[in-house]
């Protein structure tokens, strides 16, 4: 057979023959896949735990490895090199499958925090498998962005341009710039606020004959009160008991109206009028300002409660019932806060509005269903890229950065592509930050940290951009061929998820649920650390109590995060 | 309303440019801070039948940037300048954003005569008051100006 031998710059070894090569990279990452699957729909279980625990099983995963692919005569290096490929593809397919538990399950962790509740409201609309759907193509828009954006990258990042070493002391600025747009462009909800009917030019009808024509039109009498009718085109007549420059009070049989002008009113007051208009939420200016005041305090309050739960001093005073299950301590340690503020919380509120899950549709055009999104996918890889190459821009801070990217939540679509811009950045961030490992040498993620642990003297920089290491080759292989796998795994395991749930009792679902997650909370993150979830819990609780976006309680890692930096 | 975002790229835009033209640095600190106040100003963005924006008026624009050119004169200090004069762009560049779209801002704080030069719904009839509101609002431009160019 012909062959060829490839050498190494910096170990000078000769590796196993290229066709080998690649079906031992096919074998292992069809072996890490399968593992991601397993990590993925475990509920706790993040991506960076699992790359820590193939660090401590270093030498038995090793044995595996060369006992695996023992037929291809691998060298040292290429079994090192054959564990990173079960490291990266079980990182990948993990991305693609740990939506599945945060729709059905309500469970996230770091990555999927932020997108339970869209997902779960889909769940709950009986579109749980459309939401899994939708999460798998928003990774393989990524996993396409990134494949687009591997050369130009490289340029921008590394030599020449070098516009990592650049611009990294920004981070804490980005950081207080991204959080003081989410606080600012936080909106009071339309329950919320008082209905007006918004008058534009013409909607002033001159007698009773119009008000009729007009009435026939919309579709007889305006109904009170008015919060039902909000969007909808009315008529009202009534006589006019205070006029401002453009806002007039109605009195009308039914009950007082405020009626807002797009136009100076010339109407006076006494006068009857005939108006044609459009219901509209107006919060008034102290409504409006309440409620930034209040995201500005679960912001505050939930990054004090994670710079408590990331604080290292905790961790002496933990009891932990099985210590040989607790591998890294600093990752565990967040699963208990998200599961708290965004898991339990979620889980808790929707036993009280006593919803129970309705039949899933998973008889779904795929195709029709994701036109329209590709563009939410690609504006979550942007900002996943971002999460890549930064050191402290965390995904849900790149999710953050994607929703503000995309300014669809008027078109009512914003679900949709808020699930596919989450998926997107979590899988492009995965991939980017491969990308950083070898142009940058640096790790980005607990998974590319356990690579450099792995590949030891085999990293070897990518500098010149002609010539792509060969390692890095063959985990990006690796990677594109456990996304593939993934997409298809995602879609198949995410049906059967949705054929199962509809059929199980809702509150015994979500009470076995809770009670999962605070048996794993304990046992893997200690009695203390169940506390801090109780905590949490009350904390998650109050962004929809009082009506503000949950994104705010990502200050629980942004606010360490800035003072971090700035300390 | 532009969206959240437009301003605080402008506002980094224009700061970017600012910081080249004076000591050719493109993206620094202030370039933020700049971002940062743009954002700031849409705290007073809502106006009800109560009270209008306080901030969103060309008076309040004029003012605020002329105290913020003053202070930097007198201040002597260069950080402290720079500073203030990123403010200045951040609240200037979100004010000029707003007129040129539908909503326009005010002339006058607490008033709700309108400058909307780009909204034919909103176009102001004449009347006394605005014409005095209007003569007051160029008044504060002018002093901004002289100010800028001491």
């Amino acid at each position: 057979m012909f062959s060829i031998k490839v050498k190494l710059k910096s170990l000078d070894t000769e590796l196993v023959e290229p066709v080998l090569l690649v079906l031992c990279v096919v074998f292992l990452s069809i072996v890490g896949t399968a593992l991601g699957v397993i990590t993925g729909l475990t509920p706790g279980i993040h991506v960076n735990l699992v790359a820590a625990s193939f660090v401590a099983l270093h030498a038995q995963l090793t044995a595996l490895v060369s006992f695996l692919v023992g037929w291809a005569g691998p060298t040292s290096s290429d079994v090192l090199l054959l564990i990173c490929c079960i490291i990266i593809a079980n990182a990948v397919s993990h991305t693609f499958l740990d939506y599945i538990p945060s729709v059905f399950l309500g469970a996230p962790d770091a990555d999927t925090a932020l997108s339970v509740l869209p997902g779960h409201r889909m769940l709950l609309k009986g579109r749980g498998y459309e939401a899994v759907l939708l999460s798998a193509f928003g990774s393989l828009v990524a996993l396409f962005f990134f494949l687009c954006l591997l050369f130009p990258a490289r340029f921008l990042m590394g030599s020449p341009l070098h516009v990592y070493e650049k611009l990294s002391w920004s981070i804490p600025f980005i950081l207080v710039t991204v959080v003081t747009m989410l606080i600012v462009s936080e909106r009071t909800r339309m329950e919320r606020c008082r209905p007006v009917l918004r008058c534009t030019s013409g909607g002033i009808l001159d007698n009773e004959r119009e008000f009729q024509r007009m009435q026939d039109l919309v579709g007889g009498e305006t109904e009170f009160p008015l919060s039902d009718q909000l969007w909808k085109a009315v008529v009202a007549k009534g006589t006019i008991l205070r006029r401002k420059s453009q806002s007039v009070l109605l009195s009308t049989e039914n009950g007082l109206v405020r009626v807002e002008f797009e136009f100076p009113c010339r109407l006076a007051e006494g006068d009857k009028a005939y108006i044609a208009a459009v219901v509209e939420p107006s919060p008034s200016y102290r409504q409006a300002l309440v409620t930034k005041i209040w995201a500005l305090g679960v912001f505050l309050a939930s990054g004090l409660l994670g710079y408590v739960v990331l604080s290292s001093g905790l961790f002496g005073i933990n009891w932990f019932p099985f210590p040989s299950l607790v591998i890294d301590k600093s990752s565990v340690g967040l699963f208990p806060l998200f599961t708290g503020l965004f898991g339990f919380s979620t889980l808790i509120l929707s036993l009280a509005r006593n919803t129970g899950v309705p039949e899933q549709c998973v008889e779904i055009n795929e195709g029709e269903l994701f036109r329209g999104h590709f563009s939410s996918g690609l504006k979550g890889a942007l900002a996943g890229c971002f999460a890549g190459w930064f050191p402290g821009i965390s995904n849900a801070t790149a999710t953050v950065i994607a929703k503000m990217l995309d300014d669809r939540e008027k078109k009512g679509d914003s679900e949709r592509d808020f699930i596919v811009a989450v998926s997107a950045v979590n899988t492009s961030s995965c991939f980017f930050t491969l990308l950083a490992l070898f142009v940058l040498l640096r790790a980005r993620s607990g998974v590319m940290n356990a690579m450099i642990g792995a590949l030891g003297d085999a990293l070897v920089p990518w500098t010149e951009i002609e010539l792509v290491p060969l390692a890095m080759t063959t985990l990006l292989l690796s990677g594109v061929i456990a996304a593939c796998i993934g997409f298809i795994l995602t879609k198949k395991i995410g049906r059967r998820f949705a054929l199962a749930c509809s059929d199980l009792d809702y509150r015994k679902l979500v009470y076995s649920i809770i009670l999962l997650l605070i048996a794993m909370v304990f046992l893997l993150s200690g009695l203390l650390r169940l506390v801090i979830a109780l905590l949490a819990t009350c904390l998650g609780m109050i962004p929809p109590l009082v009506g503000v976006k949950r994104v705010h309680l990502m200050g629980c890692l942004i606010l360490p995060l800035i003072i971090l930096f700035v300390g | 309303m532009p969206a959240l975002l437009i301003h605080v790229l402008f506002a980094a835009a224009v700061q970017g440019l600012v910081s080249f033209t004076l000591v050719s640095e493109g993206i620094s600190e202030f370039t933020f801070y700049a971002a940062i106040v743009s954002i700031l100003v849409d705290l007073d963005h809502r106006s009800d039948e109560k009270r209008s924006s306080a901030v969103h008026s060309l008076f309040t624009m004029s003012l605020l940037s002329a105290i913020c050119v003053a202070t930097a004169v007198v201040a002597g200090d260069v950080w402290t300048g720079f500073l203030l004069i990123s403010l200045f762009v951040g609240f200037t560049s979100h004010i000029s954003l707003d007129m040129t779209d539908g909503e326009g801002i005010y002339i006058m704080p607490r008033n709700r005569e309108m400058i909307a030069p780009f909204c034919r719904a909103r176009r102001p009839g004449k009347s006394r008051r605005r014409r005095f509101h209007l003569i007051l609002a160029g008044l504060s431009v002018s002093v901004l100006l002289v100010l800028v160019c001491i």
